[in-house]
């Protein structure tokens, strides 16, 4: 396909997924994950009750340090601890629900009716491969963000330099994400393992690259506002809302939510529609 | 086979809950929180002072007070309970909240419940150092307006019973050993020039007694005070300070804490006339200093070539650190201020009033600004030169009045109404000025230039407007509402004066 023909596939896709929002058996895997991020927001906000505190206490000293154990300084961190806590979070219950979705949109869009419980079912048991396919991607944005605190961190780097190193990295995101977008539907679509998976990656992306390129852009561009927000931490603290943080924090995760199920659904319509005949011989019977 | 599964259940829950650190962690994080939110409150009242109603104490007050009685100081303050650090936490929030009650009750002026307050938080907390130690520090604080002699001997008091390190943290207490400047300060304010020596004498000699003990920080910030005793006493030698800034800056470690170090070995050795070995710390200190800390050690340079008594090299010293130090910053604006003035100094007047309007347009709400309008009317004035300084008064009134009708910040509108009335006094304007100095004692009688204004406005009346009973108002309302026990002292002398008819004028 020519990059015209990609970019009308993607929009196509991401026409059709905003179509499929209003469907509520396509939200139960991410409604899964979701509930696991805000019990995450809770504890850590208020990780001092007694229910809760003989874990949220070591956690919260793990990611945060002691100073994060005082009010209000928890509710000032909560946006960067939720962050680094859902690295684990995304890396596992993450990887389940986005497999699960994936095969329940791949049989909506062949016309076959989505099976929530029976889809979540073969999630959990391709966990390790669902997982381990994603493992890479995970790992390299977490290496990109930690280089990236490092280099911001430092106090001689000007504002412009400093924009320019943040464009940089959100590009560098946007790649990543790109390069690893047809990664699930390999696993739970053409019903791959891990090895041919991997290795079919580079495959699947030369054969949908202006598609998986302009999806990536599209949630970048989604998920931008919400960083913006990430910042407004000491202000909602200063004028005296600390707790409002933690609405903040399950509106961020929310909206996370609603740009993965997009890109999910695009992704799994762009594999179905042309990415699929580069890596598998015959299309999968839905 | 359910009822034993809920049964596990149950049992697995019981335990997680229970599963916690005593519940000081959670009290600590309640406490914290409540501490914050009625914290909150009070910063509030004090963006706007004249606006809080005593609704709005009384609402602060209920908040902080809920918070003493839900971690009262018989549970928290035990002293087996304070041998974990969070229940220790616990207890100096709660012990801080009626400390807080107490100051409160300052801001509304009711003197007698803070006093009895603070003595509540005293006792209270006793075990735990640092609120006793705040509790005491606000009951002398308070007292200073009233019974300075009292105050002084509460200061005298603290510096005696308190140790000098916390025992918990290892770290100096620093108000204990400023206590003791204090009330040696007050003594010698007394002419009790001896008494003083003796209590920096033992000051000197209780830090000489922990010094050992104490390392890094805490001990260069032991050598510091101990310099600051010897060198506090009448007819010091220089030597023995220096020797114990000497000893602070090896366990300083570099920083803006040796460079402050410097600072103050400069300062002994200009006080002590050795302005070249001033010269040379304030040049080790501004090179060590980071940029935010140089400004100050930069000043004092300047300040050396001044009494050194060579302007010029004053002059280029004040140009060059203008020149490297952030253009809106204080020091940088001060030495701005001192090269102007000095270029008057030495002749260089139409120079040094370019300099000095600059100065003002800059920073029109800087204090350094304010004095540089009062400098150019100064300068005609000194000169005699009239007709200039009320040309120049002018310009500086309107300058002063866009300030008061467009800044709501109190400090500028304070600087800039005392201003404003000096002027109008300095120019001889003093129909004008007799408003404008009533306008600084009504609105600022809680302050030291309030109630100059107000002592100001009474001498204009009777003095220069021959106006007796509007003089004898102001010295009622001096003798009334002057927090200075002296100055209402004073005022009543005045009042029994003007009403026995008695022609001697202050």
């Amino acid at each position: 396909m020519s990059p015209t023909q990609q970019l009308s596939l993607a929009w196509q896709s991401l026409l059709a997924t905003l179509r499929s929002l209003a469907t509520p058996a396509l939200w139960i895997p991410w409604l899964l994950l979701g509930a696991v991020q805000v019990a995450l927001a809770i504890v850590i906000a208020w990780f001092a009750h007694p229910a809760v505190s003989w874990f949220a206490v070591r956690l919260v000293r793990l990611i945060g340090g002691e100073e994060a154990l005082h009010y209000p300084t928890i509710f000032r961190l909560l946006p960067a601890l939720h962050a680094r806590a859902d690295l684990v979070i995304g890396a596992v219950v993450g990887a389940l629900a986005a497999g699960a979705a994936t095969r329940m949109f791949a049989a909506r869009f062949t016309g076959v009716e989505a099976r929530p419980g029976a889809e979540l079912g073969w999630a959990l048991r391709h966990a390790p491969a669902l997982i381990a396919i994603n493992l890479p991607l995970n790992l390299l944005l977490v290496g990109l963000s930690l280089g990236l605190d490092v280099v911001l961190g430092r106090p001689q780097v000007g504002t412009i330099v400093r924009q320019a190193i943040t464009l940089v990295g959100l590009g560098g995101a946007m790649l990543l994400q790109a390069l690893f977008l047809y990664a699930t539907p390999l696993v739970a679509v053409s019903g791959l393992g891990i090895g041919p998976a991997l290795a079919s990656l580079p495959r699947a992306f030369a054969r949908g690259a202006w598609a998986a390129l302009s999806l990536a852009l599209v949630a970048v561009l989604a998920l931008l506002p919400l960083q913006q927000l990430a910042g407004l931490g000491d202000t909602l603290v200063e004028r005296g809302t600390p707790e409002m943080m933690a609405w903040m924090t399950i509106a961020q995760a929310s909206l996370g939510l609603v740009v993965a199920f997009v890109l999910t659904g695009s992704a799994t319509l762009v594999y179905q529609g042309d990415v699929a005949r580069a890596v598998e011989p015959r299309r999968p019977r839905w | 086979m359910t009822a034993t599964r809920v049964g596990a259940w149950g049992l697995l829950l019981v335990a997680v809950a229970g599963c916690g650190d005593g519940g000081a962690l959670w009290a600590r994080y309640r406490a914290e929180r409540d501490f914050w939110h009625a914290r909150r409150m009070v910063q509030e009242m004090q963006i706007e002072p004249r606006l809080t109603t005593d609704a709005d104490f009384g609402r602060a007050i209920v908040s902080f007070r809920e918070i003493a009685t839900r971690f009262p100081a018989e549970r928290w303050a035990a002293p087996e309970r304070l041998r974990d650090p969070v229940a220790r936490d616990v207890a100096i929030l709660s012990g801080d909240a009626l400390i807080a009650i107490g100051q409160l009750e300052e801001m509304r002026g009711d003197r007698a419940a803070a006093l009895a307050e603070y003595e509540r938080a005293g006792r209270a907390y006793r075990a735990v150092i640092p609120v006793a130690l705040r509790a005491a520090l606000a009951h002398a604080a308070a007292m200073e307006r009233s019974d300075p002699v009292q105050a002084a001997a509460e200061y005298a008091a603290i510096a005696r019973d308190f140790p000098l390190l916390d025992p918990h943290s290892g770290e100096a207490l620093i108000p204990v050993l400023d206590a003791s400047f204090r009330a040696a300060a007050a003594q010698r304010q007394r002419g009790l020039a001896g008494a003083a020596d003796s209590t920096l004498a033992a000051l000197e000699q209780r830090a000489l007694e922990v010094v050992p003990k104490a390392k890094g920080r805490t001990a260069a910030e032991l050598w510091v005070r101990i310099a600051q005793a010897r060198a506090g006493r009448l007819g010091a030698e220089p030597d023995p300070a220096l020797e114990a800034l000497r000893q602070a800056l090896a366990e300083a470690g570099g920083g803006d804490f040796a460079a402050r170090i410097l600072l103050s070995m400069g300062e002994i050795s200009l006080a002590a006339g050795r302005a070249d070995s001033a010269l040379v710390f304030a040049r080790r200190g501004f090179d060590i200093a980071s940029p935010s800390a140089r400004g100050v050690i930069g000043l004092f340079e300047g300040r050396v070539w001044e009494q050194r008594g060579q302007a010029d090299s004053a002059i280029a010293h004040y140009q060059r650190l203008a020149a490297v130090l952030p253009p809106a910053s204080t020091p940088a604006l001060e030495a701005r201020l001192r090269h102007a003035l000095l270029l008057e100094e030495t002749g260089h007047w139409e120079q040094a009033r370019s300099e000095l309007r600059a100065l003002a347009a800059t920073a029109p709400s800087h204090p350094v600004a304010i004095a540089a309008l009062e400098g150019i009317v100064g300068h005609h004035l000194r000169r005699g030169e009239i007709e200039f300084a009320a040309v120049e008064s002018r310009s500086a009134l309107e300058h002063l009045d866009r300030l008061i009708a467009t800044y709501r910040d109190e400090d500028v509108l304070l600087r800039a109404r005392v201003s404003r009335a000096g002027l109008l006094l300095a120019v001889g304007r003093f129909e004008a000025a007799l408003p404008a100095l009533v306008e600084v004692w009504e609105r600022y009688s809680g302050t030291p230039q309030g109630i100059q204004a107000g002592v100001l406005a009474a001498q204009v009346a009777e003095g220069r407007l021959n106006d007796r009973p509007r003089a004898l108002q102001l010295y009622r309302d001096l003798a009334v509402r002057s927090p200075d026990p002296q100055v209402q002292a004073a005022a009543r002398a005045q009042i029994r004066r003007l009403e026995g008819g008695a022609t001697e004028r202050p």
